[in-house]
């Protein structure tokens, strides 16, 4: 099944104007069936999605299945994301969340409707591009190994993969289903958003979590050697390497999650932006 | 409040303990583990930098354990790697922890809730890694309830953050960032290998060729963005310092003080323990934080490190 990947990209103005209409019809989207809404690695972005209504109306038309991704929160905006948990989940049709840290899940995991997934922060063994030799290998992920533990008290129903090599060797002793993330795979994020800080005075750049006005949607960066062997993205407060689909053996992704950068980037250049 | 210091030859241990260190920390390697595991698998954080970060075996940590001990401090052992396996936790269970027990380590700095447990079940005092992402209340808690009482806040985390999970969590021992090596990402979350044939994730980015794409053509907000990104590059973070942050520290009930560099020469880690120590001493004296901050001692390279709070681990102090 395919899903797309909108989180921490979407902006209300894509949603006032034709650009996400044109997006979820672009010929390799258009056969998707969820959304992923909400942010991976951002609380000041999940605080300020303002775009409910009109996410509402989107999916009424196109009859999408719709995830929602929270991010870990920050000591200081937890209480504000509680709330603004409880108000999506009660202004939209959200059928299962993804989660990112042990607290949140462990507060989620008792709603029974909800049906809930291990975000990609959860899985963290090592990926790194700049190693070729580590990257074009075969890796049995040992995350896989902690999934039969979490899948006995939390009831998990997808733990989600990024493409960390180019072969995974998905063996999994639980019936815990994989979703794979593409065409990035995440490499590193924290706290402190650097475009955050653009229109801010010197003394008050690079804070912790600090407040912004989402200069994240108006700005990227890519970064290459020479010769260009990779690309690195810097999207927000994560840094991405673009990356194939790996193969698999023992075991398959029964969910991809893509994430339509490129084509919002141009749909964006080419519309109101 | 403790200092707690990064150790990487032995025979430092006298000097930091006469410098006024209370607890130290250690990694080690240990061939067989790589035999068995491959390179790419790591004991601790720091494994990729090999011998530099990690100079000792595993049976050389026992004897350096019992000789931090014999100076009157406590030994810490990082077992803070991003993950592992299920094979790799049974050889843990059953090569490391007896055995360190036995040396009479202080405790374990434990990366994943399954290396917690079976700390835990081995009778070891366990630390939460900054690897563990304690970046809220409901977080901390969490590893709480499983027994954890020592917590390392990461150091993306501002004092007020730092000051509102201690509130809502009060039994716990806290340690936070206090000096050296500040991070631009988050320690938990940086997933890319940090190792000697291709440095840092930071690093690469520092130094690749790279393209602003913006949405805007408008001079001033290019402008700001490059400005903006050369500030991040050439003087954020390189090195970072949490000295002027000690009053608040004390105040909310900060444990230990963490200096970190456990690849960095042991003259400067000396240096930092010193002044830390002065610090503290002029702390005890002050009756308010403006008084301490009027008092306290700089770091020895201030002029540049003190500019505009891009080198502070908690700039809101001055700033």
């Amino acid at each position: 099944m395919k899903c797309i990947n909108l989180c921490d990209i979407l902006d209300k103005s894509d949603l006032q104007g034709d650009i996400a209409e044109e997006l979820l019809q672009t010929p390799c989207i258009a056969d998707a069936g969820r959304l992923y809404i909400g942010s991976y690695f951002c609380s000041q972005y999940f605080l300020k999605m303002d775009f409910l209504s009109e996410i509402k109306k989107l999916i009424g038309q196109k009859h999408y299945s719709l995830t929602l991704v929270i991010p870990i929160i920050s000591e200081k905006d937890l209480a504000r994301s509680k709330e603004q948990i409880r108000h999506i989940l009660d202004e939209l049709p959200i059928d299962e969340v993804t989660v990112n840290d042990v607290g949140m899940l462990s507060a989620l995991s008792a709603i029974p409707q909800i049906k809930i997934n291990l975000g990609r922060l959860f899985f963290k063994d090592a990926r790194d591009i700049r190693l070729p030799a580590y990257y074009h290998s075969t890796l049995r992920p040992a995350f896989l190994d902690q999934l039969s533990d979490l899948r006995s008290r939390y009831g998990i129903q997808y733990a989600e993969l990024d493409p960390i090599c180019s072969v995974m060797d998905l063996r999994n002793e639980t019936d815990v289903k994989l979703a794979l993330h593409g065409p990035f795979g995440y490499l590193t994020t924290g706290n402190i958003c650097k475009y955050a800080s653009i229109s801010k005075d010197i003394q008050y750049k690079f804070r912790p979590n600090a407040t912004c006005n989402k200069e994240c949607q108006r700005i990227f960066e890519i970064y290459a050697p020479t010769p260009p062997d990779y690309e690195l993205y810097r999207i927000g407060r994560a840094v991405y390497f673009a990356s194939a689909a790996p193969e698999t053996i023992n075991g398959s992704f029964e969910r991809s999650i893509y994430a339509p950068f490129h084509e919002m980037v141009k749909l964006r250049k080419e519309g109101s932006l | 409040m403790k200092i707690l210091v990064p150790l990487n030859h032995r025979e430092d241990i006298a000097a930091f303990s006469s410098l006024g260190a209370d607890e130290i920390y250690l990694g080690f390697y240990d061939e067989k583990w790589e035999e068995r595991f491959g390179t790419y698998a790591d004991i601790n954080r720091m494994s990729g930098f090999g011998r530099l970060a990690n100079q000792y075996s595993f049976s050389e940590i026992l004897e350096i354990i019992q000789s931090i001990r014999s100076h009157n401090m406590d030994a810490f052992v990082t077992m803070n790697a991003n993950v592992y396996s299920t094979e790799a936790l049974r050889w843990i269970e059953a090569r490391y922890f007896p055995a360190l027990a036995e040396a009479g380590v202080s405790g374990v700095i434990v990366s994943t809730e399954s290396m917690a447990d079976i700390a835990l079940k081995a009778g070891l005092q366990v630390v939460a890694s900054t690897m563990l992402g304690l970046y809220n209340s409901d977080i901390v808690r969490y590893y709480y309830s499983m027994g954890i009482r020592r917590m390392i806040v990461p150091r993306d985390l501002s004092l007020c953050e730092i000051a509102m999970i201690r509130e809502k969590v009060p039994d716990i021992d806290l340690e936070v960032f206090f000096m050296r090596n500040g991070c631009v990402f988050s320690d938990s979350y940086c997933l890319g290998t940090h190792r000697k044939e291709c440095g840092s994730t930071c690093g690469s980015l520092r130094s690749l060729p790279k393209t602003i794409v913006t949405s805007s053509s408008d001079f001033q907000y290019r402008h700001d963005a490059e400005l903006n990104d050369l500030l991040y590059q050439n003087y954020f973070h390189h090195d970072a310092c949490g000295m002027c942050a000690l009053y608040q520290m004390k105040e909310m009930g900060v444990t230990s003080l963490k200096i970190v560099g456990r690849a960095d020469v042991p003259g400067s880690v000396a240096e930092d323990i010193r002044i830390t120590k002065e610090n503290m001493a002029i702390l005890e004296q002050c009756a308010s934080e403006k008084e301490y901050l009027e008092r306290m001692i700089l770091p020895r390279n201030s002029y540049r490190q003190c500019k505009l709070g891009l080198s502070c681990y908690y700039p809101e102090v001055r700033f």
